[in-house]
């Protein structure tokens, strides 16, 4: 039980560090989620990313049913990313 | 069609390993990936993982529909994008 509870507390400094561990893809996510930017402005800002005409309206497609969402819902997807950043499956990132 | 979402979740892992060096919590991609190649109902199980509130699982119920808009041409054509986007992660 004292071993248990000496893991248990050594994991904690790992789950309060959770994260993305990559900033570049939480932007991108906070981009996508984000309904003032256009499906254009949105793929423009990504253009190194993507190579073809077919890419690039997949994704404005993609971006514009996102914008087509409620106020509410897309801020409760961006609260599901965060509650994915700070888990315990992110407690090494 | 049961195989397929083992299948995946490996692969996006692997990938991310390989790629990432362990820069990125596999989670996001495995998330991002499911949202847009899973079945509704195994994005669901992959939620109830993170354990939301039922507002936010709702939301991405939502977000799911709207995804499956895509054709699946569609989706993979994005799951391509992401795939470079997530190369970016051993930059940083």
């Amino acid at each position: 039980m004292k071993l248990v509870t000496v893991f248990m507390l050594s994991a904690l400094p790992l789950y309060c560090s959770a994260g993305s561990g990559c900033q570049f893809i939480e932007d991108i996510v906070s981009k996508t989620i984000d309904a003032s930017m256009s499906p254009a402005e949105f793929t423009k800002d990504l253009e190194a990313y993507i190579e073809t005409d077919a890419e690039e309206n997949a994704f404005q497609k993609m971006k514009h049913l996102f914008n087509s969402q409620s106020k509410e819902t897309l801020a409760n997807i961006q609260e599901m990313m965060t509650t994915v950043y700070n888990s315990f499956w992110c407690a090494l990132y | 069609m049961r195989l397929f979402l083992p299948v995946l979740l490996v692969t996006l892992a692997l990938y991310c390993c390989e790629v990432s060096a362990g820069t990125i919590c596999p989670a996001i991609p495995i998330e991002i990936g499911a949202m847009f190649l899973a079945p509704k109902p195994m994005f669901a199980r992959i939620l109830r993982l993170f354990d939301p509130s039922e507002e936010v699982f709702e939301a991405e119920m939502k977000a799911k529909d709207a995804i499956d808009v895509l054709t699946t041409k569609e989706k993979l054509l994005c799951m391509k994008i992401v795939g470079r986007l997530l190369k970016e992660c051993v930059k940083n």
